[in-house]
Order: structure tokens, then sequence, then C-alpha cells
């Protein structure tokens, strides 16, 4: 069913979603193991400030907080249930919903239209509807909103706050996203399951997102959409403003259609995804990695001032394929002004190579890389950085990530905010160079060369459509 | 005749798909430059229009029910004079016949021979998901073999256009490759502009082709032009 209610409206009631002051949990169970449990656990352990009012006829108080018999009685202040009854029970719970003026059900039951039962579902929104009371899923492990350290989720909770909201169709890819956050460091403002996304979907999501000051990267997982219209509409506006970028499964088309047109048969489905996403200005990854990859790039880049991108890197082989990779994602790599040829010269031995990829080569100390990234990251002429780092005894992984956070954080001292992304090849404390690299704003990618170029490729995209580059005429 | 008009006519009579020549007016009346196409009814309206028009010219067969027109000899090319106007007609009526005993025909198209140009596509088609939506690519035997088409959703703005136009791997030909003339690509964004604002005002136009449309060095000329309407229930 198709939302129609006005943007500032959405907002409210996104906000109510996301910043409750109270959350009554329908179905909470004091018995450790059940998804009732889970879930109020994880709004008490994961540091949620606001009520928690645990819904059970049954119990009295569920750990430590006091518990009602039905939602009929919980306080006033109730923003959102979270609806964790059997699906044929959820939707006599609307309205009471309706009566508190709750916002939203956040309905983590299955056995919806997923299991065949269409009209189980359809008859949810249409209560909610009349109740005028939103609800997000069903069939979803919950969400979380860090800057209210919220987890209304029977999942493990995280609180690692950042910029990144993760919206996915499915829970497995909701807990990849989870595991990848957390083994790179990697903050998050939300993650939100939509699952069968009865009535909240991603429009409603980037309708918040877009506004909301803690989010400055929104990627979102999809299967398909409900209303592809009213996506393209609000990505239009936003997309531009703030990176969004989409994983759309099924992107291998199965063919042409049988129309009267050329036009018709050739209008695969993929294809006119593609198209709206490159119109809205939404960057399509391909892969879960992808996704989540340059979701993360995006949000540690800035944007570059140019098209000229120079390659430096310690290896001529991880130089090359740094280039194909370039070229395969539509970067410029700069043509090396003489001047700086020489610079650059000036620093390496006389058997490396000048030009772009710049070659140092692999016997040179610490020192060698500093210099000619120090003049990478100054000349103004140089846009963006792709650095190929070649694991050696002279320069160590550890004694490269530290030099390079240096320049990094000595160029932004001085006001130089440049691209610079790094690949890494190397044994496996190239791991932790990465790490360390990232904790300081440098995406870096062990183990393979085209990633690096790939992301830098994203924040190029995202720049591009922004500042509607690309059009000559 | 406005585009209404030329829908009723096609209500009436039961068709979801125009005539070229309705097409072509239609097209014509929104902005885009068409190939003077006009329909005779007979074998001396169509010596007359001819006359009209200027030798040569293209006689086609204008049948809704026959489709592919020139797979069963309903088109006949580079018409110098009358004679071979009258010869033209009759050939074409006869191999109408032979196709279809029992097809409607209303005449045939007698067209202005276009010059060759860079020979594109430009389409709509619906999509379930984002409503109606363009294609523009290479046309010819190139769009069918190649797919090399871009899409956008409508409407279309001109950055749209703009990036539409360049998106297409075949780009380097219209803009004039090996010292071949380059292709009107202004004309052309403009073209998909105002087909853009022309589906979006005719919500019972179900698909369009323009196939192909000759890109010249100045201008461009829509030589063939394929509407079907929406059934009459779901506009």
């Amino acid at each position: 069913m198709t939302a129609s209610f006005d943007r500032d409206v959405i907002v409210q009631q996104m906000r109510r979603i996301f910043m409750p002051r109270g959350v009554a949990v329908v179905g909470a169970s004091g018995t450790p193991g059940k998804l009732g449990y889970a879930i109020v656990d994880n709004l008490k352990n994961g540091g949620f400030a606001g009520h928690v009012y645990p819904v059970n006829p049954g119990a009295d108080e569920i750990l430590g907080y006091r518990c009602y018999k039905s939602l009929d009685e919980v306080p006033d202040d109730t923003d959102v249930a979270l609806i964790s009854i059997p699906a044929r029970a959820v939707a006599s719970v609307v309205p009471s919903a309706g009566a508190k003026g709750i916002a939203a059900l956040v309905v983590i039951s299955s056995g919806f239209a997923e299991t065949g039962e269409r009209e189980l579902q359809e008859e949810l929104v249409r209560l909610a509807r009349e109740h005028n009371v939103r609800v997000l899923g069903p069939n979803i492990y919950g969400y979380y909103y860090t800057s209210m350290d919220l987890c209304a989720t029977f999942c493990t909770p995280y609180n690692e706050r950042g910029g990144i909201a993760l919206v996915s169709q499915s829970g497995g890819v909701g807990m990849a996203i989870l595991g990848y956050s957390r083994s790179r460091g990697m903050g998050v403002s939300a993650i939100v399951g939509l699952g069968n996304k009865c009535d909240v979907d991603e429009d409603d999501l980037l309708e918040f997102f877009g506004q909301d000051p803690n989010t400055e990267v929104i990627a979102i997982h999809m299967e398909d959409l409900k209303d592809g219209r009213a996506f393209f509409d609000t990505a239009q506006r936003i997309a531009r403003q703030k990176p969004v970028v989409v994983l759309k499964a099924g992107w291998t088309d199965l063919g042409a259609r049988a129309a009267a047109s050329h036009t018709a048969a050739l209008a695969g489905e993929d294809r006119i995804y593609d198209a709206a996403f490159a119109q809205s200005g939404v960057i399509r990854a391909h892969t879960l990695e992808e996704l989540l990859d340059w979701s993360r790039a995006l949000q540690l880049l800035p944007d570059p001032e140019g098209e000229d991108v120079v390659i430096i890197t310690g290896a001529g082989g991880l130089g090359v394929l740094l280039a194909d990779a370039c070229v395969d994602r539509g970067l410029g790599l700069m043509s090396m002004p003489a001047d700086l040829d020489e610079e650059f010269k000036a620093c390496i031995p006389p058997f490396g190579a000048s030009g772009n990829p710049i070659d140092i080569t692999g016997g040179e100390p610490p020192e060698t890389y500093r210099k000619v990234i120090d003049i990478g990251l100054t000349d103004p002429r140089v846009h963006s950085l792709i650095i190929g780092y070649w694991h050696t005894i002279l320069t160590p992984p550890m004694v490269f990530a530290e030099l390079l956070g240096e320049a990094v954080a000595d160029a932004r001292s001085k006001g130089i905010h440049k691209p610079v992304v790094v690949a890494l090849a190397g044994d496996t404390e190239v791991e932790t160079a990465a790490r360390y690299l990232e904790e300081r704003g440098v995406p870096a990618y062990p183990y393979a060369a085209e990633k690096a170029v790939a992301a830098l490729a994203a924040r190029y995209q995202f720049w591009r459509s922004k500042n509607d580059a690309g059009i000559s005429s | 005749m406005p585009f209404d008009a030329i829908v009723a006519v096609a209500r009436k009579e039961k068709r979801l798909m125009l005539t070229e020549v309705e097409a072509k007016q239609a097209l014509k009346e929104a902005g885009i430059d068409v190939v003077d196409t006009r329909l005779a009814k007979d074998k001396a309206e169509a010596q007359r229009i001819a006359r009209e028009i200027g030798y040569p010219v293209v006689l086609k067969i204008v049948s809704p029910d026959i489709i592919h027109k020139s797979d069963i000899g309903g088109v006949k090319v580079g018409l110098a004079d009358e004679a071979a106007v009258s010869t033209a007609f009759d050939e074409i009526m006869a191999a109408t016949k032979k196709a279809n005993a029992k097809a409607n025909v209303h005449g045939v198209a007698v067209q202005a021979m276009a010059k060759q140009g860079t020979e594109v596509i430009l389409g709509m088609s619906k999509d379930p998901q984002f409503g109606p939506v363009l294609m523009f690519g290479l046309g010819g035997v190139l769009v069918e073999v190649l797919k090399d088409v871009a899409f956008r959703i409508v409407p279309l703005t001109p950055r749209d256009a703009g990036q539409m136009v360049r998106e297409i791997k075949g780009y380097p030909v219209l803009e004039g490759y090996r010292g071949q003339d380059p292709a009107d690509v202004a004309r052309l964004e403009q073209a998909i502009l105002t087909l853009s604002e022309f589906v979006e005002g005719h919500p019972e136009i179900k698909e369009l082709d323009m196939n192909p449309i000759f890109a010249y060095k100045d201008g461009i000329a829509a030589v063939d032009a394929r509407i079907v309407l929406e059934d009459e229930a779901a506009s």
C-alpha cells in the first residue's frame, strides 16, 4: 500500500519511531531465550534512556520494568510499540495503539505475506490506516538508532555511533551489516529492518535519514520496491545532498519482454532500475561488500576538488592494477605536468617510474613514501590520491600506516582535505594497518587493489551528481 | 487534427495502434520534427500529394492490420515520378491483399524521401514500478543486436536528456566518427525533452517508438513512428 502522507508528516512519524519517549514491548517475556525477553533485555542493556513498558498479561515485572496487562494501560508517552506476539493476534493490537496515539507498530513477528498469509497482512495495514498508526515490518529483526542508544531488536545490541544509516529488507543482510560494522569499527546512525514492508518503506526512511543530522550516508539493501515512483521522487530530492547507496538484489535480468515496440521490448526491469538510480543520483552497488565498503568510504572521504587522480605505489604491478581499475571505474588519471614530474622524480630512485602511476619501487625507506605522499597532498593540481602499498622489511605495514596517518593529519591541519584511499599488499599485518588507517579517516583495503579504486569512484560518483558534472553541452 | 481527435478516431474504430500517418501527425503537433507524411486514400490522391511534397517519394501501406509493412512488400521507396507512384500503388495493394485479404486498408502514406542521416531510436514504454520511461539509442539493426540504449524516467530534465544521449556506447558515432558529419545532438536532446512532456501529458499512450529518426548535422527527422494506446478502461 502506498503511503500518501505529506513529507512533514512522514518526518514527524519517523522521528517518533527513532526518538521515542517511551517504547512498549507487546509480547515481552521474563524467560531468557525468548524473543520477548531479548527485546526488553536489549532495550535495557543497550542503554536506552527513555521509558520501557513491557506488556504481558501474565507478569508484574520484567527485567526490573513494571509490566502492563495490555497496551491500553501503558502511559501516554508511548511513541512506539514493538510487537512480538503470534501473527494472528497482531491486528487486534492496532485499535489500542491508535487510541493511545502511538505513532507506529514495529512488527517483529513473522507469519504474514512471507508465508502466504497475505490477508492477515492486508488486514493489519487496513486497521493501521484506519487508526492512523504506521507499521514497520512485519517479519523483521527490529531497528537500532545509536544516538538514542536504542536497540529495538531481538539481535545483539550495537551502540557504535557513526554517520551511516543502513536499511535492509532481509534479516540476514541486516546481520551481515552488524558484523561488518563491528569488525571495521564502523559507526552507524541506524540499522533498520524492513522485512515485508507492508507500510513503512524505503522512501519513508529516505525522507527521515535525509534530514537526520546524525546520518551522513544512507545505505539500502532492497529486493524490490513497492512503489518505485515514490522512491524515485524522494531519492531525486535527497541523493544529491546526502550519498545514497543501494544494493538492489536480483539484477541479473531475465531477458526482454514481448511487446509491440522496441522500447518496451528492451525495457528490462533491471535497466529501468539502473536508469532510476542514475537519474536520481543514487549510487548502485552490485554486491553486499560494495554496499558496505562504499558506504564506509563515502562517510570517510571528503569531496575531491577535481578529476585528476594520482597513483603512488611501491610495487609496479600494483600500480598497473590500480590504473586499470581507474579506467574501469571512470576515474581520470592525471597527466603529469613536467614540473610536478620533476619534483616526484627527485624523491625516487633512478630506476623508479615517474609519470602516473608513480612507482617509488620496493626498496625504499619510509621517508620516500612520506616525501612523495606529501607532494601529492600539497600540490593543488592533484585532486585525489590512490596509494598502493607493498609490504617490505624497510617499510613494514604499521610504519607505513603511521607515516600516512601523520601525513594526512598534517595536511588536514593546513586545511587540505583530499580523498586518499589505500590498497595494501602484504602479510596479515596489513589488516592491522588498514584498521589503523580507517580509524584516521583513510579507507584502506588489504589484499586488494580494485576495492580502493571502487571506493574512491563511489565518492566521485556522488560528487559528480551533486555538481551535475559530466555534461558538456 | 489534435491528438485527442486522433485518439477518438482510433477508439471509435476500436484500434489501439495508431497508423503511421496519425502517429507522425501527433508527434509533429507535439513539436518533434517528422518527415512530411500524408494519407492518400486512392491512387490519384497519392499522385497529387507526391507532386505537392516533391519527388522522389516513398509509399507505405496504411492499415491497422499490417504492422511489419516492409516484410510484406508494403513499402516502396525512391519513386521518382507519377508513373512510378502508380505502379508502386498497385503493387502495394496487391501485396497487402495477399498478406491479409481482410486487412482494413486506410490507403497509402505518401512520404518525402528523407536523405540518409545517422539512425537513432527514441521511444517510450511504461514500467510497472516507475511509470513512463524513455529510451534512446542508435537505431536500425544495432538497437536490436547490441541493445546499446539508455533509459530515463519521465519527466526528464535537460541534464537527464544530456546524460542519456552520452550514456550510450555509440555516442562517438553521434559526435562524427572518422570524418562523418556529427549528429545534431542539441536537437536530439530537445526531441527527448519534447517527447517527455508529450507522454507526460498523455497517459493514454502505452508505447511509442520513433525508429528510425535520421539525425543530420543540422536538424533531425523522424522517418517512422508508432504509437500504441492503452486500453480505454486503463486510461
